[in-house]
């Protein structure tokens, strides 16, 4: 992200002039706060203060933020309280914020219910069919809105090293056995969206002018045929493990569990590999070690940023979320250097585009659905969530509204 | 000094079980892929291969599993327990600030599961046919029987959703910076959901226990006496069967001490209890080695010394046992 900075200038302490090496078209969007907080340097100079993620400051923070840190007890809870002398004057409005991490999905579901929490990110856990029941209750807001940036992807990734799935036939055999339309309207309520391609439609850079793989069980059948699988003895082609990344039920093991009746129609045996915890899925996903995994990536509001990863040729690591499927094609890589320093933003528009024609036809994934996370808060909150960050922004304009007494 | 040289010996035998737990839970822990490192990736959004070789330089975790198990005896036995991967914090620091809440709700839930479970069996015990008795032996069954998590989270749908009387998390009401006096009865009123999960299973033990020892007290010559002197019942059961009755129940509760602090484990995570227990379960999703392994050297030194105490109190209390 910062890598074209050649080095920056401050002429005096209120500017700072950056100077690259090369054109950076997403080099605004890398400036905005969750992708590049402003830490103090007389906190942590690494010089002096020793490595970053070892300093004291990390459990007792110095920032730049509208609320000042006054008690924290880590894994469990954070109080905030309104910082006097914050840049932007008169904010922020709110005297407190208290922080707290409870990681049981029921456990939040009822504090939001009974007026505990009046603001929850990222879902708070909750399963997307119990939204509609928060929904429901009256007082409180389910919201999409505040993770266009994040632009959460979903998709199944083939081991492409493996040689089932080697041939672009069965890869695409295997769209054709996937209906979009059941996962995101049947299994998902209609909390998600189905995905056309690598790029998200939050992000400017989206068509929808793509090959696309409609539900045809006839026709995956024929394209496994003609790949030279042909159905054995019991039924069944070849057989390939699924695993996929713990922590998003609905999004992960839900699909995983659509995917096994509906492979075995055109005859591939998916065994269901569920992973024991996140690190034991992290191992198995870097260590190129699965046939097939359900991943997401967060795109970070421009595909140099957070989606070119999954697809570079030089980028194949044992690191999860890089391009562990192992493809490689270098007319794409040629493409997203181009789209990389490119200024313009109906050429690089453009470039785009073909990038997710050439994967479209590729298929190293298939991205099956978006699943915008929510925001739950308390109706009478007001700026809660605002531009593309929502609530990974300093919350220096959230307010109460007049008359609410907040328990 | 025979005495004295019995506690000695007990004492060297504690240590040595406190190397043995270090050694293997060690050696188990690795047994499980991946390390902290791994997680640090996990909630970074990935890395590059270079910051994660630098992260496990870093940590000491690039050095061979016998080296770094040498380190950590050496510093144990320096008494320095190390640092957490995930909390960038003291393992001693993290654990001492956890260690009141878990001890709380252990406690709580002991002596509700010993008082009221005595109660009912000596109740129970005094008609051994009765509808009552069966009740009761189908109540501690049906808690003891139950699992853990799932008694927690029903309790959390009755009294927590249905009918909201307690809160659904936690120890406190964070930030609620009132009186002590109110602050206490704010903890009573988060406690006493997850101390009756944790109790209900350790109620059937003892409930069953003091049934049995009480018909058995109450069968024997020193009672019949005792009826045949007119005293009335109470004052029989209450104060001349019960004191006796009560012995295999006291065992009992100190040797079941560290089952409880492994429920402790289950029950502070269902109800988000901000104790040992959850920070021992997180540290094993985390591979945070050390902290784990402070945890667990903890919980070795809090049964080691119970279990001590237990031993000396029979030698003090019944002369017989050498």
């Amino acid at each position: 992200m910062l890598g074209p900075v050649d080095h920056v200038e401050t002429p005096d302490p209120y500017t700072a002039v950056f100077k690259l090496s090369k054109p950076h078209p997403a080099f605004y969007l890398v400036l905005s706060p969750p992708l590049l907080p402003i830490l103090p340097r007389h906190v942590y100079n690494e010089k002096e203060h020793g490595p970053i993620r070892k300093n004291p400051a990390n459990v007792k923070p110095v920032g730049s933020g509208p609320f000042k840190l006054v008690e924290y007890k880590p894994g469990d809870h954070f109080i905030l309280e309104r910082y006097e002398n914050y840049f932007r004057p008169g904010k922020p409005y709110l005297d407190r914020i208290i922080g707290r991490r409870i990681k049981d999905p029921s456990a939040n579901f009822i504090a939001l219910k009974n007026g505990d929490f009046h603001m929850a990110m990222f879902n708070a856990g909750i399963r997307l069919k119990q939204l509609e029941a928060l929904k429901k209750m009256g007082h409180l807001v389910v919201s999409p809105k505040g993770y266009e940036g994040i632009a959460a992807i979903y998709f199944l990734e083939f081991n492409l090293r493996k040689d089932q799935f080697k041939d672009v036939r069965v890869r695409r055999a295997i769209a054709h056995a996937i209906d979009k339309d059941f996962i995101t309207k049947k299994l998902h309520g209609g909390y998600s969206r189905p995905a056309t391609g690598p790029i998200h439609r939050s992000l400017p850079f989206y068509t929808s002018n793509v090959r696309k793989y409609e539900y045809n069980l006839e026709k995956a059948n024929r394209l496994l045929d003609e790949a030279g699988f042909p159905r054995k003895k019991g039924g069944f082609r070849f057989s390939a493990g699924i695993t996929w990344y713990p922590g998003e039920p609905d999004s992960m093991d839900t699909i995983a569990h659509y995917l096994k009746p509906q492979l075995k129609k055109i005859g591939i045996d998916l065994k269901l590999q569920p992973p024991a915890d996140f690190v034991s899925w992290y191992r198995t996903v870097a260590g190129w070690k699965h046939d097939l995994t359900m991943s997401n990536i967060f795109s970070f509001a421009d595909p140099m940023i957070g989606v070119h990863r999954l697809y570079r040729c030089d980028n194949q690591k044992h690191v999860v979320w890089t391009n562990t499927s192992g493809y490689c094609n270098p007319k794409l890589d040629q493409l997203m250097e181009k789209a990389a320093v490119e200024m313009d933003f109906e050429k690089r528009k453009a470039l785009y585009a073909r990038f997710q024609q050439i994967l479209t036809e590729d298929l190293p994934l298939i991205w099956t659905h978006e699943a915008p996370y929510k925001t739950i808060y308390h109706k009478d909150l007001r700026n809660v969530v605002r531009g593309i960050w929502g609530s990974m922004t300093p919350a220096d304009s959230t307010y109460w509204k007049d008359g609410h007494t907040p328990r | 000094m025979k005495f004295f040289f019995a506690v000695l010996r007990k004492i060297g035998y504690a240590l040595l079980l406190l190397v043995a737990v270090l050694v293997l839970n060690f050696m188990l822990i690795h047994i499980a892929p991946g390390d902290p490192v791994d997680t640090l990736v996990g909630e970074m959004g990935g890395a590059s291969p270079e910051l994660i070789a630098k992260l496990r330089a870093d940590y000491g975790l690039d050095r061979s599993l016998p080296e770094q198990l040498f380190t950590y005896i050496v510093n144990v036995a320096k008494g320095n327990l190390g640092m957490s991967f995930t909390y960038d914090q003291p393992v001693i620091s993290l654990i001492l600030d956890r260690l009141p809440a878990t001890l709380l709700l252990v406690l709580s839930a002991l002596v509700m599961a010993v008082l009221l479970g005595t109660f009912l069996g000596v109740v129970a015990a005094q008609k051994p046919r009765s509808p009552f008795s069966h009740f009761v032996t189908i109540l501690s069954l049906a808690g003891y029987s139950a699992p853990v998590f799932w008694t927690g989270m029903m309790l959390l749908i009755l009294l927590s959703y249905w009918v909201p009387l307690f809160p659904s998390f936690g120890m406190s009401d964070v930030g609620a910076r009132e009186s002590s006096m109110a602050y206490a009865v704010d903890v009573l009123r988060h406690l006493i959901l997850p101390a009756v999960t944790l109790a209900s299973i350790y109620l059937a033990v003892y409930s069953r226990l003091a049934r049995a020892s009480m018909m058995d007290v109450l069968g024997s010559d020193y009672i019949r006496t005792a009826r045949s002197k007119g005293l009335s019942e109470r004052v029989v059961v209450y104060k001349h069967a019960l004191k006796n009755a009560l012995l295999p129940v006291v065992t009992m509760a100190g040797l079941q001490f560290s089952q409880l602090i492994a429920g402790a484990v289950v029950v502070e995570t269902v109800f988000s209890w901000p104790g040992m227990g959850q920070l021992a379960f997180e540290s094993i999703l985390r591979r945070d080695h050390t902290l784990l392994l402070g945890i667990l050297f903890f919980s070795t030194v809090i049964v080691v010394v119970v279990n001590l105490l237990t031993d000396l109190t029979y030698r003090l209390l019944d002369p017989r046992i050498k």
